[in-house]
């Protein structure tokens, strides 16, 4: 597949990811309940789980998403393995809050959950990326 | 060779990313985790924010006029209670007791004690409820869970409840201790036997809670022990709709 469409794909999910973490953190730093049609995104909000040393994990997760879009912007030989490494991290944090979410909390948050599924979509695609663009490097050089 | 000097970059992506994941988690749980018992230093985590605003009358804890009221029979030496109120008590303030929906009553059991030979638990009990004449028995009944030792160690120091005290903003620590040593706080702890007995009867384990609407003595529904998140808000929920 074309690299370009790949970095495209990457950069478009980084920033629904940043949109959907955006919301939570805006909602959790001015102290209401994000629009949510279970009682689970506010319960998961305020759990002792939705901080990491202090910092909300909703800001953690929009600056993420935002290094990972930066990734794709920027032209640098390291960029495309400084994003995919953020993905990986990303989807293996957001699994431990599913995790979290079942079987600590007892309860969903449907914006957390979203989230989860876009890391969980962006993984492969990042890799496919990745991949890709080692092949396109390796064909160049022969 | 060519394979290895392909694949190697990417398993240095993977190894990295799990070893920072790893760290992540870790930072979690330890963020979320007890404090290791034998230390003086009092533990004051956000206790104070979780209830600031939040009004305090005696025992109780919300608003006076809240639909749903919750009875919690605990002891300050009980490991499943410091869980719960590590672990569920403040998402049920965040989401229930600030709200107005869902008052709760701390009902303080000396259960421990005898089965130790230790008088840790009288001892906090006494200085909650003293605490509680300054409507601030909460701050001091979360900050004595927060700083829990191994039970029956005897770690109920005079040090560590100085530095209890010390950690609530606007409570006079010198009556409160004047107060403990007082048979004024012995009725409260007698009326939480009392009612234990009454409404859980000889099987009764703590933690242990009473659900029911504000203003009836009738039990609505009984959980017994630190039991899930979800067990509190499906019960809470069900009983909001009644």
């Amino acid at each position: 597949m074309n690299e370009r469409y790949l970095r495209w794909a990457v950069a478009a999910l980084a920033l629904i990811g940043a949109g959907i973490a955006g919301y939570l953190t805006y909602t959790r730093l001015r102290g209401f309940p994000p629009v949510c049609p279970t009682s689970g995104c506010e319960i998961v909000q305020n759990s002792p789980y939705s901080k990491l040393i202090g910092i909300p994990v909703a800001l953690l997760g929009f600056l993420t998403y935002l290094s990972i879009f930066a990734t794709t912007v920027v032209r640098h030989p390291l960029a495309k393995q400084v994003g995919v490494t953020i993905v990986l991290v990303a989807l293996g944090f957001n699994a431990y809050l599913l995790y979290i979410q079942e079987h600590e909390i007892g309860r969903y948050c449907t914006w957390c959950v979203s989230n989860e599924i876009v890391s969980a979509i962006l993984a492969p695609v990042a890799i496919a990326w990745l991949l890709v663009s080692s092949d396109r490097g390796k064909s160049g050089a022969a | 060779m060519k394979r290895d000097s392909k694949l190697a970059p990417i398993l240095a992506i993977v190894g990295g990313a799990i070893v920072l994941v790893v760290a992540l988690v870790v930072a979690s749980q330890v963020g979320n985790g007890s404090k290791k018992s034998g230390s003086s230093e009092v533990q004051i985590d956000s206790i104070a924010e979780m209830l600031d605003g939040i009004p305090q009358q005696g025992i109780e804890l919300g608003n006076s006029k809240a639909k749903l009221t919750m009875v919690e029979f605990s002891d300050p030496q009980c490991p499943f209670c410091a869980d719960w109120a590590r672990g569920t008590f403040p998402s049920l303030v965040q989401s229930y007791v600030r709200s107005g929906k869902l008052r709760i009553e701390y009902r303080g059991l000396d259960f421990l004690d005898k089965q130790f030979g230790t008088t840790d638990s009288e001892h906090l009990l006494r200085v909650a409820q003293a605490a509680g004449f300054q409507n601030k028995l909460w701050n001091v009944v979360e900050l004595e869970f927060e700083n829990q030792g191994a039970e029956g160690s005897g770690w109920a120091t005079d040090p560590l409840v100085n530095g209890i005290l010390g950690a609530v903003k606007g409570l006079d620590a010198g009556k409160v201790l004047a107060d403990a040593d007082t048979n004024k706080v012995v009725p409260m702890i007698d009326a939480a036997q009392k009612l234990a007995q009454a409404k859980v009867g000889k099987g009764l384990s703590t933690p242990t809670f009473l659900l029911m609407q504000t203003g009836s003595t009738k039990v609505e529904k009984t959980i017994v022990g630190a039991q899930p998140l979800s067990t509190f808000t499906d019960a809470i929920d069900a009983l909001l709709k009644k």
